[in-house]
C-alpha cells in the first residue's frame, strides 16, 4: 500500500517532481546505492550515489499481476564499481527498490516509497567494447509474491480449500476445470486451459 | 611532460559550441491541455565543440589530445568560451585585482539560491553567467548558470539564483570554492559522437568533441 504525501501528490499533479531511485541488497555487506551523486540518507541509512539515471525506470507493473519479475539494469555504471557489487554470491539475497521523490530542483528528498521487495535470482555483467560500448550490471529479481522456492504457476485446488474448511467442496470443480477436454465445432479437441486461453 | 588530468581544452578556438544542460524529462498532456510529468535523475551539462578549418598540424594536435583521454577513461575540463567571465566584465576584466575566486559561498535549502562573498563591490552577475566550483586540487569541477542575476553589495556579497543546483556532492568536496573565471565542469568524452578528424583536399580539417559531465565523488 502506498502512502504518498499530499505535498508530493500536488507536485506530481503539477509536474514538478524529480524522480530518483535507490536500491538495497541485504548481503553480507549490505549494498546501498542511489541514482544520484554523493551520499544520501534514506530512511536513516546512507546510500552511495552511482550516477545511474536509468535506475529510475527499473520497474514495470500491472494491476493484478502478482509476481512480475524485475530486471534491474545499471548501464553506464562506472566499471570500477561493478566488482564490489558482485564480489559475493547474491542469489536469494533480499532486494528493496525505492522510488525517491525530490522537489523540482532535485535537492530536497520529499518522500520515499518502497517500490519493489524481492530476492536476487541472477546477476549478469556485460561489458560491451567499442565506440557504443557499455558496462552493464543486470539484476534479475524475483518478487516476494513468487513464494518460497516455487517457480511454476499453481492453481488453487479443492485440497487447498478443504484445508481451510474440511467440508468446503466449492473449489473441487474449479481445480479440475482446466483439464476438461472441450470438443467444439469439429475442431481438434483441446483441454479447457488451452482452448479458453 | 607529464599529463595532469583533467586536461584543459585544446587552445584552438572552437568555431561552433553547444553548451547546455541535458535533462531527462517525461511529459504527458491529456485532452484538456493539462500537462503533467516528471523529471528523471540528475540534470548534467553537455557540451559539443566543433573545430573547423584546422590546419593539418592543428588537426593532428587535436587528435593527439583526444587520444590522450583514452576514450572516456580520462577527464577534461569543459567550459564555454563565451562565458569565461561574467558578461559585465568580459571586456574589462575583473576590477581591483580580484582574481575571480569568491572568498566563500553558501546555498539555501534548495541549493539553488547562491550567496557569494568577497566579490568586488558592484560586480554584476547577469542571467546566463556561469559560476564555477572547484576543489582544492583543481581536479573536480562543477558549474551552475545564473538564472536570476544580482549585484555585489558594498561588502562584496551577491545573491543569485542558479540552475542546476549546487549539489550536496559538490559542496562536500575538500576545500571547495566558488569562482567566476573560466567556470567549467569535469567532463568525459562521448566517444560515439566524437568522430575522427575529417580532412579535406584543401588542407582544412574538422573535428568534433562531444562530452558529458561527470560529478566526481
Amino acid at each position: 500500500m502506498r502512502d504518498i504525501s499530499s505535498t508530493v501528490i500536488d507536485l506530481l499533479d503539477e509536474g514538478r517532481v524529480v524522480l530518483h531511485a535507490a536500491y538495497k541488497v541485504e548481503a553480507a555487506t549490505t549494498q546501498r546505492v542511489w541514482s544520484g551523486y554523493g551520499n544520501l540518507t534514506v530512511l536513516g541509512e546512507t546510500y552511495t550515489g552511482i550516477g545511474a539515471t536509468n535506475l529510475v525506470c527499473a520497474i514495470t507493473s500491472e494491476v493484478g499481476q502478482a509476481a512480475n519479475p524485475v530486471t534491474l539494469s545499471l548501464s553506464g555504471v562506472d566499471p570500477q564499481w561493478i566488482p564490489s557489487a558482485i564480489e559475493e554470491d547474491l542469489r536469494g539475497k533480499i532486494v528493496s527498490i525505492y522510488t525517491l521523490y525530490f522537489d523540482e530542483d532535485g535537492t530536497s528528498l520529499l518522500d520515499t516509497e518502497l517500490e519493489f521487495h524481492g530476492t536476487v535470482d541472477q546477476v549478469i555483467t556485460a561489458f560491451v567494447p567499442g565506440e557504443e560500448g557499455s558496462a552493464d550490471l543486470n539484476f534479475n529479481l524475483e518478487s516476494e509474491a513468487r513464494g518460497s522456492q516455487r517457480s511454476g504457476g499453481r492453481l488453487a485446488a479443492g485440497q487447498d480449500q478443504r484445508l481451510i474448511g474440511s467440508t468446503d467442496g466449492s473449489m473441487d470443480a474449479i481445480s479440475v476445470a482446466p483439464d476438461i477436454v472441450l470438443y467444439w465445432d469439429g475442431a481438434e479437441p483441446k483441454r479447457a486451459a488451452v482452448a479458453l486461453k | 611532460m607529464t599529463i595532469t588530468y583533467p586536461r584543459d581544452l585544446p587552445s584552438f578556438l572552437a568555431s561552433r559550441i553547444k553548451f547546455d544542460i541535458s535533462r531527462n524529462d517525461l511529459t504527458a498532456r491529456d485532452g484538456t491541455g493539462r500537462r503533467s510529468g516528471v523529471s528523471l535523475g540528475t540534470p548534467l551539462w553537455r557540451a559539443e565543440y566543433d573545430f573547423e578549418a584546422l590546419t593539418d598540424q592543428q588537426a593532428i594536435a587535436i587528435s593527439a589530445w583526444v587520444n590522450s583521454l583514452k576514450g572516456a577513461a580520462q577527464t577534461f575540463i569543459a567550459s564555454d568560451p563565451r562565458r569565461w567571465f561574467p558578461a559585465s566584465v568580459r571586456l574589462t576584466g575583473f576590477p581591483g585585482g580580484f582574481t575571480g575566486t569568491a572568498s566563500s559561498y553558501s546555498v539555501d535549502g534548495t541549493k539553488t539560491v547562491l550567496t557569494l562573498n568577497g566579490l568586488p563591490a558592484g560586480l554584476v552577475l547577469a542571467a546566463g553567467d556561469l559560476v564555477g566550483f572547484l576543489d582544492s586540487t583543481f581536479a573536480k569541477r562543477h558549474c551552475v548558470e545564473v538564472i536570476e542575476g544580482g549585484t555585489a553589495s558594498g561588502g562584496g556579497v551577491a545573491v543569485v539564483t542558479v540552475n542546476p543546483a549546487v549539489w550536496a556532492a559538490v559542496s562536500a568536496w575538500s576545500g571547495v570554492a566558488a569562482h567566476l573565471n573560466k567556470p567549467g565542469f569535469t567532463a568525459r568524452l562521448v566517444t560515439s559522437e566524437s568522430p575522427p578528424v575529417e580532412s579535406s583536399p584543401e588542407g582544412r580539417a574538422t573535428r568534433r568533441i562531444s562530452c558529458i559531465q561527470t560529478i566526481p565523488a
